[in-house]
């Protein structure tokens, strides 16, 4: 998956849990501050991340993401740790 | 209006069961905090939890079987009798149609949900078997206490969740200060639940070892059960017949923070609502509170926010008013919890201890009033306020105070 | 602390019509909102079809309110609208609004899926929003914050007699000086997993047609909705542009003891609950205008409340027309207690009873009718009657100045 894509779909899942349309999410805003994800929903937001790209991120990973652009990095790191675990 | 006073304590706890066991236990610091045996927790980062161990209803039966009623029923129904048998009275005593029955609860039976999916997961939901449908609603919890002992008066649950145990000694309260009961069996009783630890869990929220309200490295609540019922009665005829008489009810106040389902407003604005609340119908000044039980769950933002509110409303004099969080030795019992705390609050104005906020050992600058740090403390309060807060926005405050004749 | 407790708007969303007026229109033709149902293989229940929230909760801010919350959250939309309340909260400087809601099940469906996808996939992709709504008072607390309601809140669960209890905590919550003005009601959905308990306990009526109180009669149909009732103190109540529609008088209460889900046929306590009930309106049985039966189809408990009525109104009963309405909207449990003093306030306000769909004939002792019935009188009443053994009945009438 490219970085692009990866956040284009991170961005309509945050679209999904603030009930906006993914045009309404820019990749810079704030999660907490600016799109009202607080902790409940970032949990869930967490879970569908997880769930949707077949990865495992720890909680405290999450928490230290602000934005949709800070989280791309991190789950193509994810993707690539899952796809070498199973590779080996 | 009619005063009201609490002549009965009847407790199933996780650190043992009946008054006296329950009130050594407080002021000794026992806690009831283990690791979980009712299910697995392999899948868990967390594994501890206040259940109730080697519990046995039926010896408190003598109409039904304990086998045929859910768990939370048990825990309730041998709370209720031992409320009875501790204000010296048989239920055969009890004028049934003047006497009601007020349960708090979260979760009411969910062990029939939970055991309706095990089945479903096995065998498809046809496989269910009748009767569990029948006895899963929560209002049975109520109607089997009175069943067992007789009682025609009014009689349902609320549930209120976290808070609930409160609301219903505030029913209780209410049904006999204006005429329409005499007495009232009134307290709170939840079931250890995989529900309930699941979602815990999953908002991070239960802690790894133990629970340590107001400190600085508290990681969270820990997930309990049992019962707690408070006979309530009217003072005349409670003193007509020589009864203890524990502590007097004074007020419920109760607000709604309407701000969010499972975290409190940060102002703590709805707290102090409750307790303005409780306070005014109560008739008492803010400068009369002598102890407060806090609800002090150890969660981060719980005991932050309490604090707040406490400070806000007591000012200067907030500091000097102690406030203990016994769900550092209860876990949190949920819908039992603040009747639990209720009970340990009539304790605290008749026998003149308080009992202590145990594992606190680095205060949290934030949170800053005196919690009664691990040791029970001796101060024969008058008027206690007794707080709890709820999953959606439900608080409740409820005002004690000393009987004296 | 004797107070006048005054109704002054209502909200109703069931299977019978989504809204006051539907639903009085439904009720006067004397139309069953029973029907197989394909969400529930073919059972016959009155259900309400294609929920749409949209027009009275908007398209944001709904996503984590669950089927009870939804209900109950138009319920109590529709009900501060007609109570002039609709735009006023705390925060704009109004008097804090409380919510009391009676539910058997509450969000049963919620707390079942959220135990079974913690089971299918794992405890650590649970949905933590869903967890929020595992607790019994959770549609109260989200219709709280969908409308600000920052006063007294609180759930009842007291079985089929909720929706009675309910308005009872609620007036007393007033009464007492705890707030000046309250929503009181119930909710019950229809769920897989209640429909299934339905059946389960055998109170299923197999043709699918509930036929209170008749010799013929084999069960009850299921329903599902949820109805709300403003109630102000006078004083509060006198600020609103519009008089007040009703006025709570007795309420009654009394519990059998006797079996958590059977019917008490000796009727004691259905007696008890509607003798309190007008003992403290001050009223005689025979000044009792209209009667809403809490009758399903049940064939105890429908016995249960035509013994309990003969006891209570003795020669009276077949002057006093009755309405059984739970053969139009079904059995809705929590809700149904509210959903019948809806019909009853509706009554007194038409000065007649609608009729009982369905009806073919025969009802016993009790004077039921497949036509409107013309009443003459001030007084209506109202039953709530369990097979949990908690009975309540409640006598309202218009609001006098």
């Amino acid at each position: 998956m490219t970085a692009d894509e990866i956040r284009l779909s991170i961005k309509e899942l945050v679209a999904e849990v603030t009930e906006r349309e993914p045009e309404e999410v820019p990749a810079d805003a704030r999660l907490k501050e600016d799109l009202g994800v607080d902790s409940l929903l970032g949990i869930e937001l967490m879970l569908l991340i997880d769930k949707e790209f077949g990865i495992d991120m720890p909680v405290e990973e999450f928490d230290k993401l602000s934005t949709v652009d800070e989280a791309v990095p991190v789950v193509e790191r994810y993707l690539a740790e899952t796809a070498a675990a199973r590779g080996a | 209006m009619t005063r009201v006073v609490v002549t009965g304590i009847g407790v199933v706890t996780p650190i043992g069961s009946g008054r006296e066991t329950f009130w050594n236990g407080l002021l000794g610091g026992v806690s009831g905090i283990r690791r979980v045996t009712s299910f697995d927790t392999s899948a868990y980062r967390v594994h501890n939890g206040a259940e109730v161990l080697g519990f046995d209803a039926q010896p408190y039966l003598r109409r039904l079987t304990a086998a045929m009623i859910g768990r939370t029923s048990q825990l309730a129904v041998a709370a209720g009798r031992m409320a009875l048998f501790d204000a010296g009275l048989e239920a055969e005593q009890l004028d049934g149609r003047r006497t009601g029955v007020s349960i708090g609860t979260t979760s009411g039976e969910p062990l029939y949900v939970e055991a309706y999916n095990n089945i479903r997961k096995v065998d498809g939901a046809d496989a269910v078997p009748d009767e569990m449908m029948a006895r899963y609603p929560c209002h049975v919890i109520p109607v089997h206490i009175a069943m067992e002992l007789g009682i025609h008066g009014p009689c349902l649950t609320i549930p209120t969740a976290c808070a609930a145990g409160n609301y219903a000694i505030g029913y209780g309260f209410d049904l006999i200060r204006t005429g329409r009961a005499d007495m009232m069996l009134s307290g709170g009783a939840d079931a250890f639940s995989r529900i309930t630890y699941m979602g815990f869990a999953r908002l991070g929220a239960i802690a790894p070892d133990l629970c340590q309200p107001f400190d600085k490295d508290r990681k969270g609540m820990v997930p309990g059960e049992g019962a707690a019922i408070l006979l309530l009665e009217r003072l005349d005829k409670a003193q007509e017949r020589n009864a203890t008489i524990y502590a007097e009810v004074r007020g419920l106040g109760v607000s709604c923070d309407a701000h969010h389902m499972t975290a409190p407003h940060p102002s703590g604005e709805g707290a102090m609502r409750a307790m303005t609340a409780a306070m005014k119908e109560s008739n008492i000044a803010r400068e009369e509170v002598d102890y407060i039980s806090a609800h002090g769950t150890g969660t981060i933002t719980n005991d932050r926010v309490e604090s707040l509110a406490v400070s806000a409303l007591f000012g200067s004099r907030a500091a000097r008013i102690p406030m203990s969080s016994i769900k550092s030795m209860l876990g949190h019992t949920m819908g039992a919890a603040s009747a639990m705390e209720a009970a340990a609050c009539c304790l605290a104005l008749s026998t003149g201890w308080v009992p202590p906020t145990i594992n606190l050992e680095k205060p949290d600058p934030e949170c800053g009033l005196d919690y009664v740090p691990n040791e029970a403390r001796r101060i024969y309060p008058r008027i206690v306020l007794n707080n709890a807060y709820a999953f959606g926005g439900n608080n409740a405050s409820l005002c004690l105070a000393r009987h004296e004749d | 602390m004797n107070g006048r407790i005054a109704v002054t708007g209502v909200g109703v969303i069931s299977a019978l019509g989504t809204g006051l007026e539907e639903f009085a229109r439904n009720l006067q033709s004397g139309k069953s909102a029973a029907a197989p149902s394909a969400r529930f293989g073919g059972v016959t229940v009155a259900e309400i079809a294609d929920l749409n929230p949209q027009p009275w909760l908007g398209s944001k801010g709904i996503r984590a309110l669950d089927r009870s919350a939804r209900l109950l959250a138009i319920a109590a939309k529709m009900a501060l609208d007609d109570a002039g309340l609709g735009q006023q909260d705390s925060e704009s400087g109004g008097a804090d609004i409380g919510l009391v809601c009676g539910t058997v099940l509450g969000s049963l469906h919620s707390i079942a899926s959220f135990d079974w996808s913690g089971l299918a996939e794992g405890p650590a992709w649970v949905n933590p929003t869903d967890f929020a709504n595992t607790v019994i008072n959770a549609p109260a607390g989200q219709a709280a914050i969908k409308h600000k309601l920052r006063g007294v809140n609180s759930t009842i669960c007291a079985g089929l007699a909720s929706g009675l209890l309910a308005i009872d905590y609620a007036a007393d919550a007033l009464r007492l000086g705890r707030a000046s003005a309250v929503l009181a009601g119930g909710v019950e959905e229809l769920c897989d997993e209640s429909v299934r308990g339905f059946s389960a306990t055998g109170a299923l009526s197999p043709a699918g047609i509930a036929r209170p109180f008749a010799a013929n009669r084999d069960g009850v149909v299921p329903g599902e909705g949820s109805a709300l009732l403003m109630l102000e103190t006078e004083e509060a109540a006198g600020e609103r542009s519009r008089a007040p529609w009703l006025e709570l008088l007795g309420f009654g209460c009394f519990q059998d003891a006797h079996s958590i889900n059977k019917f008490d046929l000796r009727g004691e306590g259905a007696s008890e609950a509607m003798r309190q009930a007008l003992e403290k309106s001050a009223i005689a049985p025979e000044q009792v205008a209209c009667i809403v039966s809490s009758a399903s189809g049940s064939r105890v408990g429908d016995e249960m409340e035509a013994r309990a009525l003969e006891r209570v109104f003795g020669k009276h009963l077949g002057k006093i027309p009755v309405c059984a309405p739970k053969a139009a909207f079904g059995e809705a449990m929590g809700a149904a207690g509210t959903l019948c003093a809806v019909v009853a306030g509706l009554s007194l306000q038409r000065q007649e009873i609608p009729p009982t769909a369905g009806f073919a004939g025969d009802s016993a002792h009790v004077w039921l009718s497949s036509e409107s019935l013309p009443i003459s009188g001030e007084y209506a009443l109202i039953n709530a009657l369990g097979c949990d053994g908690n009975n309540a009945s409640l006598v309202i009438r218009l609001w006098k100045t």
